[in-house]
């Protein structure tokens, strides 16, 4: 797509579109990271990069570059070359390979300096806390080897060496970016291992504003301010909490208002519409089972095909990609593969329900150690179902749970919107939403599981008509309230074509600028400091709020 | 009932309202709202849809009356039926081609209705083979809130040796119409299958394509009996204009894209070929399946007389004049011998674990065989008949004539 004639046409549009649309440059930088393969993700940091420059003056430096182990785990088709161009084409003064960088600077001790954006910065060291650095260490390392756990062997050996060296490297160079440029912003797509997540560490000490730009929907974006923080663990962590407040206060406090958009969302989730929903696709995706009867006529045959006791109810464990992202959010188990395991070992025990552990629809890009299928062959002899994700379509998956299992995983939203209680051994962005049962720790999550099955059996209902309606408002507001719906960027589902590049053409060519949704709502986010971007302000009184809606909650 | 633990919410205010269907009724397009679910099945419009995997389901709205329902599920065995097979299905050395058989059983309500065998002909294989499973449901079976749910699944454990069958046979098979209706009298459809429907209904025989058929419960509780009579068939000889299932090479990896458009590119060749003998050949029929049968007989006979005149050169039109009568069936004179002496086996296997009635066999006049069961077939089972090759080579006018067995479908009780 980036070798096309519209590339180039999309390109020169874009930097006549841009020089016309932003205030002039000041001495201040905003980093823009552009370390993904995948163009969407690019053009939606850059995008929000430019937003701010329409109200803050900011000179836009971008860093990318990509390492063997990044080309080998995820990347098929990385171009730094075409980033780079595209990042130019947005205005970046400078563009600056940072995996070269430090791949240079491991190669040559001495270099002390750095040119950036026409400035010298001494680099002298990262202030980073040590175990930080380690935790951040160990997590690339589970992630490139595609492993559960960095075991002692593994850390003994020359790539975690390696990974120690260059995440060291890393947020040596981040430290003198953040010291030397005095960012007003940190714009990047990622926030976990060490090429993004030493970023945003050397970003929440220099207390620079993080936006974490999502890969999803249309113009989805988080930000973490210095001024908000509380002191939490993580970024994600801190995020929980902000969105949990936020959630509380303007959305189910609207939910008279938007109960018929949430209903909506609800019906368009059932069916696929508006993804993202990348449980599985295709024509075994969607949910067509509307009466709890409708379930029940299912269930028979899916509770036979599984050999089931239709006695007992069913508890589904939903593994998690298992090196993804270890400890950014608050985990309960040592990593996930060991909640896994554990869970595996209680259920074994707990023979007064049928148990249902479906693996992640992605694994394989996670898991080089055969995880699951090894977990599968030590419980061979109990009446443990193991099953790969995408054996399973949703009306059947849908016929037979009766309660859930996950550490963070977007079922944990899906379930209790459609009515099945969801049990979390962790964090996530909706943990503290109040429609799934968080446990507090490891003990915890076994009382909980424990209870929560005595409950089933019993006939004590888990979850409660509030409950369902906050885990339905929640999929309105992370499929429409949080997301932005602008022309700048179109749909992720628009795909990495050249479709996208034209639309976004057409948009910068033809369309007015005034009032995009991209502007008003980065700006809107910027001066109150919320914790994401939304689509209309929901601060608004009621009898607006609606109208700004667009009449939805007429329907 | 299955017990409830958890009471979903799946409705949503804007959910469409579906109108079941009502009885008498018919079910014939995917896109049909009370179809309401569809599970591991690609709804289709001219047709319900096709399956995309073993098992696959599918739900129905269907206004209860009180009464029993009489269910009747068409469902067919074509080209589409094994591309998307061969898509889907890469395990390498399994059971494959396009005469391989599928071996399906439906349930319904959570049991088992009925098991179908699908073969498509040897000869003039482009033809799908047809299936029927009818069953009853009873009043409590139906609920107004709940579903009707069919589902469709290939045979793959427990199956007998000499049945092979396709793996995950369910997968392609396309459901065109399925019925619903009172209750009137004892069901006669999809009772037993040997392979596809008749194309003549009114044709008192069903051939066994692959020396079984499946017999389905009855709707009384007593010993079942059939009726069958041996022929003996020249093996079939292809001809420059027959067309024979091609030899289908196992897949060693998933196809790529470009394979199924030089596939839809030969489909609509092949689509286009195939009118070139019936139309050049035969006077318009008036119903297409009897030109259908016409043109198996003639196949089969073309290749005969290939037989006999190896030299000559390929007919294009047939010689007008009667078709020769029936020849002598050198069976016949010694079916009660081979009966008598254990030469002919009928062997019978259910299609799930659990009881099976004994059989037994008679001989009749006219090389037919009687079987009868000592008890009521409660499953689906598989049965088979075979005489003896040893002793078959011994009889005069045998040569390397094969047996062919053919259900006499009146005689089912």
């Amino acid at each position: 797509m980036t070798d096309t004639p519209e590339f180039h046409l999309f390109c020169n549009t874009a930097s006549e579109f841009w020089q016309r649309n932003l205030l002039p440059a000041g001495e201040r930088v905003i980093l823009v990271e552009a370390m993904s393969q995948d163009i969407r993700v690019t053009l939606r940091n850059l995008t929000f990069a430019n937003a701010l420059r329409r109200f803050l003056p900011a000179r836009l430096v971008v860093f990318t570059g990509a390492d063997d182990d990044w080309n080998e785990i995820l990347w098929t088709f990385f171009d730094a070359e075409a980033l780079a161009t595209i990042s130019r084409a947005y205005g970046a003064v400078d563009v600056i390979d940072i995996h070269d960088l430090v791949d240079s600077r491991i190669g040559d001790p001495g270099s002390g300096e750095l040119r950036v954006a026409g400035k010298d910065l001494p680099v002298t060291g990262s202030g980073i806390d040590p175990a930080v650095l380690e935790e951040i260490v160990r997590a690339t390392v589970s992630r490139v080897l595609k492993i559960p756990r960095v075991t002692d062997e593994i850390r003994a050996g020359a790539k975690y060496a390696e990974i120690a060296q260059r995440s060291a490297e890393f947020s040596n160079i981040y430290d003198a970016l953040f010291a030397g440029l005095d960012p007003i912003a940190l714009v990047t797509s990622h926030v976990d291992y060490n090429h993004w997540g030493l970023a945003v560490e050397t970003a929440t000490r220099f207390n620079v504003p993080t936006v974490h730009v999502q890969s999803t929907g249309t113009f989805k974006a988080y930000g973490l301010f210095p001024e908000t923080r509380r002191g939490a663990a993580t970024f994600r962590a801190e995020l929980t909490h902000q969105i949990a407040e936020f959630f509380e206060q303007y959305v189910w406090a609207n939910r008279d208002r938007l109960r018929s958009s949430a209903e909506l969302t609800a019906w368009r989730l059932k069916g696929n519409w508006g993804k993202p929903s990348w449980w599985r696709g295709g024509a075994m995706s969607a949910i067509e089972l509307q009466t709890p009867e409708d379930r029940l006529s299912v269930r028979e045959h899916a509770l036979a095909r599984f050999g089931f006791d239709p006695d007992k109810p069913v508890v589904a464990v939903y593994n998690h990609a298992i090196s993804d992202a270890p400890r950014t959010n608050v985990e309960l188990f040592d990593d996930l593969a060991a909640w896994y395991e554990a869970t595996a070992e209680y259920a074994v025990k707990r023979d007064d329900v049928n148990w249902l552990f479906i693996d992640h629809p992605n694994q394989g890009l996670y898991d080089a150690t055969g995880f699951f299928d090894r977990l599968k062959e030590q419980h061979a002899g109990s009446p443990l179902v193991f099953l790969p994700s995408l054996k399973l379509s949703k009306n059947v998956m849908w016929s037979l749970v009766d309660l859930g299992i996950t550490v963070r995983g977007s079922i944990s939203n899906e379930l209790p919107a459609f009515g099945i209680p969801a049990i979390q051994a962790g964090w996530s962005e909706w943990s503290h939403c109040g429609f799934t049962i968080v446990a507090q720790d490891a003990d915890d999550y076994w009382a909980k599981l424990s209870e929560s099955i005595d409950s089933l059996l019993d006939g004590r209902p888990l979850l409660t008509e509030e409950q369902i309606e906050r885990a339905r408002l929640w999929g309105w507001f992370y499929r429409s309230g949080a997301d932005v719906s602008t022309q700048l960027v179109q749909h992720w589902e628009m795909g990495r074509t050249e479709h996208l590049l034209l639309s976004v053409r057409v948009a910068m060519q033809h369309v007015e600028a005034d009032a995009d949704p991209a502007f008003t709502a980065v700006r809107r986010m910027w001066t109150r400091k919320d914790p994401f971007l939304t689509r209309v302000d929901m601060r608004l009184p009621p009898e607006e709020f609606a109208l700004a809606l667009g009449g939805v909650s007429e329907l | 009932m299955t017990r409830t633990f958890t009471t979903p919410r799946f409705q949503t205010a804007f959910d469409r309202v579906v109108e079941p269907l009502t009885l008498p009724g018919r079910l014939t397009s995917g896109a049909a709202p009370e179809l309401t679910t569809v599970d591991q099945m690609v709804r289709g419009n001219a047709v319900i849809g096709r399956f995309i995997a073993s098992p696959g389901l599918l739900g129905v709205k269907v206004r209860p009356t009180g009464r029993p329902v009489r269910v009747t599920a068409h469902f067919r065995y074509d080209s589409m039926s094994l591309e998307w097979w061969e898509d889907r299905i890469t395990t390498p050395g399994v059971v494959r081609g396009a005469g391989a058989p599928r071996l399906l059983l439906v349930r319904a309500q959570g049991r088992i209705r009925g098991a179908a065998l699908l073969i498509r002909p040897a000869a003039d294989f482009r033809r799908a083979a047809t299936g029927v499973v009818s069953f009853d449901l009873q009043p409590e079976e139906l609920t107004a809130e709940g579903l009707f749910v069919l589902e469709m699944a290939g045979i793959d454990e427990d199956r007998p040796e000499w049945a092979p069958a396709v793996p995950a046979g369910s997968v392609g098979i396309m459901m065109y119409s399925i019925e619903f209706a009172e209750v009137e009298g004892d069901r006669e459809l999809g009772l037993v299958s040997t392979g596809t429907l008749p194309l003549d209904p009114e044709d008192g025989t069903l051939t066994l394509r692959a020396g079984y058929f499946v017999a389905n419960p009855a709707d009384n509780d007593e010993p079942r009996r059939w009726i069958a009579r041996a022929t003996l068939v020249e093996p079939l000889v292809p001809g420059p204009r027959t067309k024979v299932a091609p030899v289908v090479e196992p897949v060693e990896s998933r196809p790529k894209r470009s394979r199924g458009i030089k596939r839809k590119i030969k489909r609509r060749i092949r689509r286009a070929a195939r009118w070139v003998v019936p139309v050049a050949a035969v006077p318009v029929a008036k119903r297409a399946s009897r030109r259908a049968a016409a043109l198996e007989r003639r196949v089969v006979r073309a290749a005969k007389r290939r037989i006999h005149s190896r030299s000559a050169p390929p007919v294009s039109t047939p010689p007008p004049g009667p078709p020769p009568g029936p020849p002598p069936n050198p069976l016949a004179d010694v079916m009660v011998d081979l009966v008598d002496r254990n030469r002919v086996q009928v062997e019978l296997a259910g299609v799930e674990p659990g009881a099976t009635p004994g059989v037994q066999v008679r001989a009749r006049a006219g090389a037919e065989i009687e079987i009868v069961t000592d008890g009521p077939l409660r499953a689906p089972a598989l049965i088979r008949l075979s005489i003896d090759p040893s002793v078959l080579r011994d009889l005069p006018g045998v040569d390397d004539k094969t047996v062919r067995w053919e259900l006499v479908v009146h005689s089912e009780p």
